[in-house]
């Protein structure tokens, strides 16, 4: 439209240039277009054309609003020269024209019409290019009222009415000059199809329709029916009475027609409207109530972060009543350091224009919660992003759950996989690296057969198998290599998920527990040949008491016997040195008699079970003095027995002690004057030790450790007679006891002996074998060897 | 056995003594049966003097036989032997010996031992006729 209308100015000026009347007026009874005009209308054309081509560039918007200024500036001058009836000169400037040019009002100048329309198109013009935004309606307005102006000139040239053309007396336009306004106001409206009066014609609200359908008819009706009315009457068909109710009615009837099918049709489309607005809000509905139902939280931002919808789960998590948190941010919820990780999670998608995945971890009134959530464009008709929106489920329980398993997993002492019945470990406890010292790539690299001691892999793959049949492997033992090249055996339970074609398996390692174990049993088979060895030995022990007992003392009683008899039945044939020697023989006999029976009763101590019983030590002291006093009337000895010593112990063996001890303090003080012989305790660190001091022959220190060996004797039988048998059964029966005995003395001081007994314990049989086997087997070799010399 | 008899004999015990060489002469004896198969079987000895240890059938054996028949089951047995191994005692008096004398190497002591002995078994010792026993 800029273009045709700046077509026409071209022409206009042309037919100036050329001197063509056409051009210039249309008709000779017409008005002509001024100079002026042509160049103000090719502007204003022009200007039109630029917009519409370009109006978002810079350099477009700039040449139009210069354009446009200058259109306003020529038809401000006119305009001025109407006012201050002067004469600028610029009329005649480009061409001169006939001084009595028709409906002129001075050769040349265009019509005071035409200067006021050139004016404020441009004005208008000028406001479009330079996007005015604060007075968008006076564009509107301009161009409205030049339109109108244009269409009335043009009406007068159609009804041939020269007072409309000429609406004044200042000059007429001309019916191009018309024309061409008409055009530039409608391409003007045209540039700016979604703002002002072509917004609403343009709309696909009813109103756009029914001004669609209405406004070309209102304009076209009357002009059409004003036509007709005006070329009957020239006709003389009709008087001006009948012409204008003519004309009246039938315009009338017509917009009547008009307006009721307009209204017909949008009253159609309104109820289509109604229906699908009906459909959205079920639709709508429905979708919210799935959303609120949901466990989920939905929510959708914009652009500017703010909550635009929010689903009710959401709306509990803050605790807030349903929509009360559109319009808010994620700063109004959360400290600043949280909402800065959310909305920076919000604007990957804002950035991306891509779906997001994401964990997100909250702190809210209900603890810490874990999310996982779903971060999506949400895009308009265009695919212009306008909202973003969120699902964010609630994983904290399933995080927990999987937190605990995995610390579980981490940090078990025993040995946790998984493998695959493909032959692979697939996931392992750090408790593998710390038993076989191999990482966890390494074993998870090769197949785990190949860390099975050789001689396990076969029967290995056969519970393998087992487990790839669904059966359970329950303490299933092989070995494992480590990666020191060592082996460690592993016990296994395991279980097998065929489906997913996993075992699951928890193994111990018992590699220790396996080596005590064989230790252990090696220490019964040796304690077990030991006893075998013990009890035989035991066996020819009594076998070579027993045989002692009977056949090596009937010998000694035939020889002291016959010399006895030999010495009685045939002393007169016998000289006194053959008396004596019979003596000697039968001493000897005796002797050896004596030996026999105290190596037997230390043998019997070996074999007797101890059998604790509560003993007073001091009576049984008593009892064993009076013996001697018994034996041996003739000797004064002064004894002095402490009162009340009373122990645990058996009392025989204790007997057996106490007759050797005071047995022996009786025998060596038998050469004092002033024999004294004391039985008494003293407390050694808690422990009460017994002694039996006497002040007889005493001995010298130097062989005290020979005291209480077996046969051991510190004086000739000249001296003190004895076997040397004593001390070591006292030695042994003290020793069964759980106690001890050691001696002090000196020569010709005296000698104590002392002994401590363990207050309660006696130990068992079985112990002394194990402490004292070795030795006593020796002993009792010892005992034999000088039995038989 | 030749010292024991020498000891009865200086401890003037005048009885009659029969001497049997070992545990089967000892049984033969008591149930008249081999060499001593025409003697008559109640008279039964004062006291039987016996050795554990003898050839053949042992002392405890013999014991053993002696308070298994109803004849003999009263008859005073004192066993006289060189053990003083408490297994004998035990043995000897769970078999039903009288008495368990040790014998002494000293020949003296042994003597002593011989005349308390005859004095108590032969003297004073008192046993239920064998009539009696068996009716």
């Amino acid at each position: 439209m800029g273009g045709s209308a700046a077509l026409i100015g071209l022409l206009a000026y042309a037919g100036w240039a050329f001197d063509i009347v056409f051009l210039q007026g249309i008709r000779r009874d017409f008005v002509t277009m001024k100079p002026n005009t042509a160049v103000g209308i090719l502007m204003l054309g022009t200007s039109v054309v630029i917009l519409g081509l370009g109006q978002s560039r810079r350099f477009a918007r700039i040449s139009a609003s210069i354009l446009s200024l200058l259109t306003a500036a020529i038809g401000a001058l006119s305009l001025a020269e109407y006012i201050f009836a002067a004469d600028f000169g610029i009329d005649q400037l480009l061409f001169r024209e006939h001084p009595v040019a028709i409906e002129t009002w001075s050769p040349g100048r265009m019509a005071l019409i035409t200067s006021v329309c050139f004016l404020i198109v441009g004005v208008a013009l000028h406001m479009i290019a330079a996007e005015y935004r604060r007075i968008k309606r006076l564009p509107d307005f301009f161009l409205s009222a030049t339109a109108l102006i244009a269409l009335f000139v043009l009406l007068g040239y159609a009804f041939d009415e020269r007072a409309l053309r000429n609406l004044n007396m200042y000059g007429a336009m001309a019916l191009h000059t018309a024309a061409a306004f008409l055009l530039i106001c409608l391409g003007s409206f045209a540039l700016r199809p979604s703002e002002g009066i072509v917004a609403s014609v343009f709309t696909s609200a009813p109103g756009g329709m029914m001004l669609r359908w209405v406004l070309p008819a209102a304009v076209t009706v009357p002009i059409l029916v004003g036509w007709l009315r005006w070329t009957g009457e020239k006709q003389g068909l009709y008087g001006t009475g009948v012409g204008v109710a003519l004309s009246v009615v039938i315009t009338i009837l017509l917009l009547t027609i008009l307006v009721l099918l307009g209204a017909a049709k949008i009253n159609r489309s309104q109820d289509r409207i109604d229906l699908i607005e009906k459909s959205a809000r079920e639709n709508d509905e429905r979708l919210r109530t799935l959303l609120n139902a949901s466990r989920m939280s939905a929510y959708m931002f914009d652009r500017q972060g703010r909550f635009v919808f929010t689903n009710r789960h959401t709306d509990d998590l803050y605790q807030s009543v349903t929509g009360a948190l559109i319009g808010k941010t994620l700063y109004d919820l959360y400290p600043a350091p949280q909402a800065d990780i959310y909305h920076a999670n919000n604007e990957r998608v804002w950035n991306s224009g891509a779906m997001v995945e994401i964990e997100e971890t909250a702190q809210i009134s209900a603890g810490t919660k874990t999310y996982l959530s779903h971060k999506f464009p949400v895009c308009d008709e265009n695919g212009e992003m306008i909202a973003l929106g969120g699902i964010s489920y609630d994983i904290t329980e399933l995080k927990n759950a999987e937190s605990e398993i995995n610390r579980f997993f981490q940090l078990s002492i025993n040995l946790l996989c998984i493998a695959n019945l493909d032959g692979y470990f697939v996931k392992l406890n750090p408790m593998w690296e710390q038993t076989l010292g191999f990482s966890n790539d390494e074993l998870t690299a090769k197949p785990f057969i190949e860390f099975v001691h050789p001689e396990d892999r076969e029967k290995t793959l056969a519970e393998v198998q087992k487990l790839a049949s669904g059966v359970k492997v329950i303490s299933f033992e092989n070995r494992y290599l480590c990666k020191d090249g060592s082996y460690k055996t592993l016990l296994w339970n395991s279980a097998s998920a065929v489906e997913y074609g996993l075992i699951y398996a928890t193994a111990v390692d018992i590699t220790e527990r396996k080596q005590a174990e064989a230790d252990i049993l090696k220490l019964n088979a040796d304690l077990s040949r030991q006893s075998t060895a013990l009890q035989a030995a035991n066996k020819e022990i009594e076998a070579f008491s027993y045989s002692v007992s009977h056949d090596l003392r009937a010998p000694l009683r035939s020889i002291d016997g016959f010399s006895q008899a030999l010495l009685e039945d045939y002393r007169d044939r016998l000289d006194e040195t053959g008396r004596d020697y019979l003596r000697r023989v039968r001493s000897a006999a005796q002797r050896m008699a004596q030996l026999i029976d105290d190596m037997l009763q230390l043998s019997r101590i070996t074999r007797i079970e101890p059998n604790p019983e509560h003993v007073n030590l001091s009576a049984v002291a008593g009892a064993v003095i009076a013996d001697c006093r018994r034996k041996s009337p003739d000797r004064a000895v002064e004894v002095t027995i402490q009162d009340g010593l009373e122990v645990d112990g058996d009392p025989r063996l204790l007997r057996v002690v106490l007759e050797n001890l005071l047995g022996n303090a009786w025998k060596y003080t038998s050469k004092k004057a002033a024999a004294h012989i004391e039985f008494g305790s003293r407390t050694d660190a808690g422990d009460a030790t017994f002694f039996v001091r006497d002040n007889g022959a005493g001995f010298d220190m130097a062989y005290a450790d020979k005291l209480f060996g077996a046969f051991q004797r510190l004086h000739s039988v000249e001296e003190f007679e004895g076997t040397g048998i004593g001390l070591a059964t006292v030695k042994r029966i003290i020793h069964r006891h759980g106690g001890e005995v050691w001696a002090e003395g000196a020569v010709d001081a005296g000698a104590t002996f002392y002994f401590t007994l363990k207050p309660t314990t006696i130990v068992g049989e079985n112990d002394e074998r194990q402490d004292h086997s070795a030795g006593r087997g020796q002993s009792g070799r010892r005992a034999v060897d000088a039995a038989c010399s | 056995m030749q010292l024991t008899l020498r000891a009865l004999k200086q401890n003037n015990i005048t009885n009659e003594i029969v001497v049997a060489k070992d545990g089967v002469e000892a049984l033969e004896y008591l149930f008249c049966t081999g060499t001593y198969a025409g003697r008559n079987p109640y008279a039964l000895p004062q006291v039987v003097l016996m050795d554990l240890k003898l050839p053949r059938v042992d002392g405890l054996e013999l014991l053993r036989h002696i308070r298994a028949d109803r004849r003999t089951k009263f008859l005073p047995v004192v066993i006289l032997t060189s053990s003083k191994e408490e297994q004998d005692l035990i043995g000897s008096y769970s078999l039903g010996a009288n008495s368990y004398i040790h014998k002494p190497v000293d020949f003296a002591q042994f003597c002593e031992a011989v005349r308390h002995l005859g004095l108590y078994w032969l003297l004073l010792n008192e046993v239920p006729q064998i009539e009696t026993v068996l009716s």
